[in-house]
């Protein structure tokens, strides 16, 4: 710490103050020092020390008065450096050999997270031990919290850890309530009961009637604090109960250190992200939930406008009026609420969203815009009555003509097959039959007379076959021609005698 | 086989070797049928036998004199069957001739145009004449013919064919331009004939068995089997 250059460590004693370091006299202020410096050790020996005297105290005034001292000790060396840089110049350098350090990185980080999360759970813990039944009378409260955590001893501690400063009747020792250690008031912090409650308990929910749910009521347990305080055996300082009272705004609270406060408001962060992050997947979940729903009817929508398109009466122009509502609704949740999850903590002023979370907020809200786009916007709108009725018309007369077009090619069909059967059965037949039939010609018998008595008519014909038989050799027909003609002479004959 | 033997027994000796046909001795039984076409003039009768004995069809047929005479054979699983066709004449002036020729007949094919109903009901005639007057045993078979022009139908398939169930007629309905149904209905009747023809022969009336053989047949005058 910078005070520490003040300090010179004098027999194990301390001493504080603007201090010579060559006659060890105490001065008043840094200015007198620097005077009384000039003038005493003002001589041709001394001057390389006064010099250096003069920068290191300088040095040491500009980091006290700033408020950042490490900002200035960066800001300087980061200068030298730069004027090294200025000086020399490098020749351009190759990357030697890459060592990932990240397995390292893991380990150590691990190493920490796992002790601070061990810490933070003993803390929790105790807090929770504490809070859990904390008798109003001081006395047993303190027994109480003894009881849980030990309590480093007084004596062991000469400084504050925090401000290094040595204690008194004004600076008192004070504990822990939740590690023990020992550090003066300005330097502990306080916890509130509702804060502690909320942390052990992890569906803690502040809500108005918490006050009464308070093992004790904040009055009288700012007075037990009070007394806690004088019963440390020490008179109260009037600072540290002034301070108590402004602290306290009418609830309870417990004093730890500045670590374990630390701690304990990045788990309290944590919790809070945590119930932060719900709202947002609360939202999500909603909005998710509506386009799913939106998701399934659409395909729905479609069909039954598909169908009202092509004139059919498949589907009630009132159902699909109805889906479409529906579908316009959900549209509405759905831009509503990835409305809401962009705008999430945008408004909080003290912790405005920024970041991934942010970024995750804005693309929450563009994933369900381009999902109104390509669904929902645009709705195309349901025919109204009448052209439905012209629809369906079309569709009649579409559908009659494609029946007379599917009767009539199925008769082609049905044509081409009988078709193709008979020549079939040709060829069936042509495959059984022994010979080639044979047939007389009709057309030389042009000259028989047709006034003729038909049967001397056939006759003669008969006898044109007789010949033709022969002609072709067909015997066997001959003889049935023959006998036919015999036939016709004989009835010709029996005609004859007859008449 | 053994029938033909018993018959070619009661016939000279001769006669029944010289019967014996080389095809007929290679393949089962050979049967032959006497088929007449019966109807009204330009029904398509001419076109039909042309059909299915030369596979032709001519668009501009010669009306028929008198009678034709075709024949066509058809081996229907073991048996062979020759057909022979007497094609007469539609037009009236040559109806006396008919009886000539579906006397001794086996079957028989009554043909109408279905596109006419005139037609029809002269074929109808014509099948009351052929169970009055023709053997029988005949097989009768109703062939409405054109059935191409079905678009122009006149006679419906259904009353055609309820005319035929009540006759016991086989039916079909026919188009020689297409030849649609042709060889069928032909094949039906060769199906529909009896084909033992040796025990029916001996038992049977006098003109079916006779016809079938043809040993018999060439020796003897046809007159024998047809009064």
């Amino acid at each position: 710490m910078a005070t520490s250059t003040h300090t010179e460590d004098n027999e194990s004693r301390i001493r504080e103050g603007f201090i010579c370091p060559i006659c060890m006299e105490d001065l008043a202020t840094d200015d007198q020092l620097l005077l009384h410096f000039e003038e005493a050790h003002n001589t041709e020996e001394d001057n390389d020390v006064l010099q250096a005297f003069k920068d290191f105290l300088g040095k040491a005034k500009k980091i006290l008065k700033s408020d950042n001292p490490f900002e200035i000790l960066e800001k300087t060396s980061s200068k030298s450096s730069q004027q090294k840089q200025d000086h020399v110049e490098w020749d351009p350098q190759d990357f030697g050999v890459i060592r990932s350090h990240w397995s390292d990185f893991r380990k150590f980080r691990s190493n920490r997270m796992d002790f601070y999360a061990a810490e933070t759970n003993k803390l929790i813990i105790r807090l929770d031990k504490i809070v859990s039944c904390l008798p109003s009378e001081a006395a047993k409260r303190r027994e109480h919290e003894q009881n849980i955590v030990t309590w480093v001893n007084d004596e062991d501690v000469q400084l504050c850890p925090q401000c290094a400063k040595s204690f008194n009747i004004l600076r008192r020792k004070h504990h822990c309530r939740v590690c023990g250690t020992v550090q003066c008031h300005q330097c502990s912090q306080f916890l509130l009961l509702s804060f502690a409650r909320k942390l052990t308990n992890p569906s803690y929910i502040p809500t108005l009637d918490d006050n009464k749910e308070k093992p004790s009521p904040p009055k009288r347990l700012t007075h037990a604090a009070f007394h806690a305080l004088k019963r440390t055996g020490s008179t109260t300082s009037l600072t540290s109960l002034t301070s108590l009272i402004d602290t306290d705004t009418g609830e309870g609270h417990i004093r730890v250190c500045y670590y374990c406060k630390q701690l304990l408001e990045r788990r309290e962060q944590q919790m809070d992200s945590r119930s932060q992050n719900a709202v947002i997947a609360e939202l999500y979940n909603e909005m998710r939930k509506y386009m799913e729903k939106g998701a399934e009817l659409m395909p729905v929508f479609l069909k039954m406008l598909e169908s009202f398109s092509q004139g059919e009466s498949t589907y009630n122009l009132k159902d699909a009026q109805e889906c479409r509502l529906k579908l316009l609704k959900i549209a509405e949740y759905v831009d509503g609420y990835s409305k809401k999850i962009q705008s999430l903590g945008i408004d909080d002023e003290k912790n405005p969203t920024s970041g991934t979370a942010l970024s995750l907020q804005l693309k929450i809200r563009l994933s369900a815009v381009n999902f109104l786009k390509e669904n929902l916007l645009g709705l195309p709108n349901l025919p109204t009555e009448e052209q439905l009725l012209v629809l369906q018309a079309e569709r009649r007369q579409a559908i009659e003509k494609r029946i007379a077009q599917e009767k009539k090619a199925v008769f082609e069909k049905r044509e081409t097959e009988t078709r193709r059967q008979y020549m079939d059965n040709q060829k069936d037949f042509e495959a059984v039959s022994v010979d080639r039939g044979w047939g007389v010609e009709t057309s030389n018998i042009r000259n028989v007379n047709e006034s003729d008595d038909p049967m001397l008519q056939q006759m003669q014909i008969m006898r044109n076959y007789i010949q033709q038989a022969r002609r072709a050799n067909r015997y066997d027909d001959v003889v049935i021609l023959e006998a036919n003609l015999r036939d016709l002479q004989i009835e010709h004959e029996r005609m004859q005698s007859q008449s | 086989m053994a029938n033909r033997g018993n018959q070619a027994g009661t016939a000279t000796a001769a006669a029944g070797g010289a019967a014996q046909r080389p095809n007929g001795a290679t393949q089962g039984k050979i049967c032959q049928f006497k088929l007449v076409l019966l109807g009204e003039s330009a029904v398509g009768k001419s076109s039909l036998v042309l059909r299915f004995v030369k596979g032709q069809f001519h668009e501009y047929q010669e009306s028929t004199i008198g009678a034709a005479f075709l024949t066509q054979t058809v081996c229907l699983d073991d048996t062979t069957v020759k057909f022979e066709i007497w094609d007469t004449a539609g037009q009236e002036r040559y109806h006396s001739l008919a009886p000539m020729y579906y006397r001794g007949a086996q079957a028989a094919i009554v043909v109408y145009d279905i596109t006419n109903q005139d037609t029809f009901g002269r074929a109808k005639v014509w099948v009351k004449e052929l169970q009055r007057q023709a053997s029988p045993n005949i097989v009768i078979a109703l062939a409405g013919n054109k059935a191409d022009l079905a678009a122009k139908r006149a006679v419906e398939f259904d009353e055609a064919k309820g005319y035929a169930e009540e006759n016991g007629l086989l039916f079909m309905e026919t188009s020689a331009k297409t030849a649609m149904n042709v060889n069928d209905i032909f094949l039906a009747i060769a199906k529909k004939l009896p084909k033992n023809d040796g025990a029916g022969g001996v038992g049977g009336s006098s003109g079916q068995g006779r016809r079938l053989d043809r040993a018999e047949d060439g020796n003897k005058p046809a007159s024998s089997c047809c009064k």
